[in-house]
């Protein structure tokens, strides 16, 4: 038994599993035991050439390949996975949001305004509305009239109420009915007008 | 899911040695290490980080060898308790007195592979378990005896069981190829139980 004690020692020794107490034991009985210490000598040899001997066995490149292949493909699905749980899923939706507005934001450019000259009679816009609409006069406007313009072209033009706009307003009254000449920066689909110049056409007296 | 294929994966040819070994065919054991590879990867989950993953895998890869593999075994040529028992009375040495005196530069240099791929696979699995863990794939008593399931004193005990039996077969073919002049006596009496520990399905 004794002789069993010390064998197995003497292998946790040569792997070095041995707390540093009980390694100190076994190297003084190694180093009193000629026949341990020539056993030690000999698993030492037995466990490097082990070593050495684990390499012949080596994993086919082919099935090293195919393995490879499988969870390649698993890592994918794994991924795609992953995008489609709950949370991934608000984050594409939000996502396709995007896509969808983004271009929108940045197709406002067709309401970009572009320099425009109209002819026409200065109006008040919200009046001439209801006037086509057949609604009773004032009932779009009962804030205050709204200046506009109907141009030559038919079309009912409103006008900005910038700086320009509001000093034409402030003539209003004078400027009702008046046939005018306007440049300026025009939003076609709103059909509004940033004036930039106005120009009022004085009807030629009658010269008797 | 990463460390997976950062850990794991690459693991895969540490399996693949273990499950030849343990198969001794290319086919069954490339078998094994997709079905362990596989079972890791839906059970990574319960793998611990920072523990050996090569223990962990070869705990799956047991459990799948045993399983599968031991009823295959059965219907071909079981390895039963009692050759094992034979074996290990006819084979194992325990004079030393007959060692080269010094074997690293004389014996195991003339060992050949193949040679010792024999004496491996003549041992009792269980031995030949420890073997593969501690002495070829570099693992602690403590890996080896999580990957085994088996106490850490058990694989010393194990380990010195495995390497004397080992020892006895390597000293056979020295006989044979002259090395030494030897007798062989069994380390253990007759009728002792030596078995060790374990067995598959025991």
């Amino acid at each position: 038994m004794e002789h069993d004690y010390w064998q197995e020692r003497l292998q946790a020794y040569l792997d070095n599993e041995l707390s540093p107490a009980d390694h100190t034991a076994v190297k003084n009985h190694i180093d009193e035991s000629p026949e341990l210490k020539a056993e030690l000598e000999y698993f030492r040899s037995m466990k490097k050439r082990l070593l050495q001997h684990r390499d012949t066995v080596q994993m086919p490149e082919s099935v090293a390949a195919r393995i490879q292949q499988q969870f390649k493909k698993k890592r994918v699905i794994y991924r795609w996975g992953r995008y489609l749980k709950p949370s991934y899923a608000l984050a594409m939706a939000a996502g396709v949001a995007l896509a969808v507005l983004l271009p929108m934001a940045f197709n406002r450019q067709t309401y970009a305004f572009g320099e425009k000259t109209l002819t026409g009679t200065i109006t008040c816009s919200d009046c001439s509305i209801a006037d086509r609409a057949g609604l009773q006069m004032g009932v779009l406007c009962k804030d205050g009239h709204q200046l506009g313009l109907i141009g030559e072209d038919g079309n009912i033009y409103r006008i900005a109420m910038d700086d320009k706009g509001l000093q034409i307003n402030d003539k209003q009254g004078s400027l009702y009915n008046a046939s005018v000449e306007i440049r300026g920066e025009l939003l076609p689909a709103e059909k509004l007008i940033r004036v930039l110049e106005l120009k009022e056409y004085v009807p030629q007296q009658a010269s008797f | 899911m990463d460390e997976f294929y950062e850990s794991i994966l690459p693991l895969s040819k540490n399996l693949y040695r273990y499950a030849y070994r343990l198969t001794r065919n290319e086919r069954d054991a490339e078998d094994l290490v997709q079905d362990t590879l596989l079972r890791a990867y839906s059970k990574f989950e319960q793998y611990q980080s920072g523990t050996s993953p090569l223990a962990w895998l070869l705990v799956i890869l047991r459990s799948i060898f045993i399983n599968k593999y031991r009823k295959k075994k059965r219907e071909g040529n079981q390895i039963s308790l009692e050759d094992v028992s034979s074996g290990v009375d006819r084979i194992v040495s325990a004079d030393t007195r007959d060692l080269p005196p010094q074997p690293d530069e004389f014996f195991f240099r003339d060992v050949l592979d193949a040679e010792l791929k024999d004496a491996l696979e003549k041992l009792p699995r269980h031995y030949l378990e420890v073997i593969l863990l501690v002495d070829m794939e570099e693992m602690s008593y403590r890996e080896a005896g999580d990957a085994l399931s088996i106490p850490t004193g058990t694989v010393m005990s194990r380990l010195h069981r495995a390497r004397k039996i080992l020892q006895g077969q390597l000293q056979e073919l020295a006989v044979k190829k002259g090395i030494v002049k030897s007798k062989v006596q069994p380390i253990y009496p007759q009728g002792a139980n030596q078995n060790g520990g374990a067995q598959y399905g025991t």
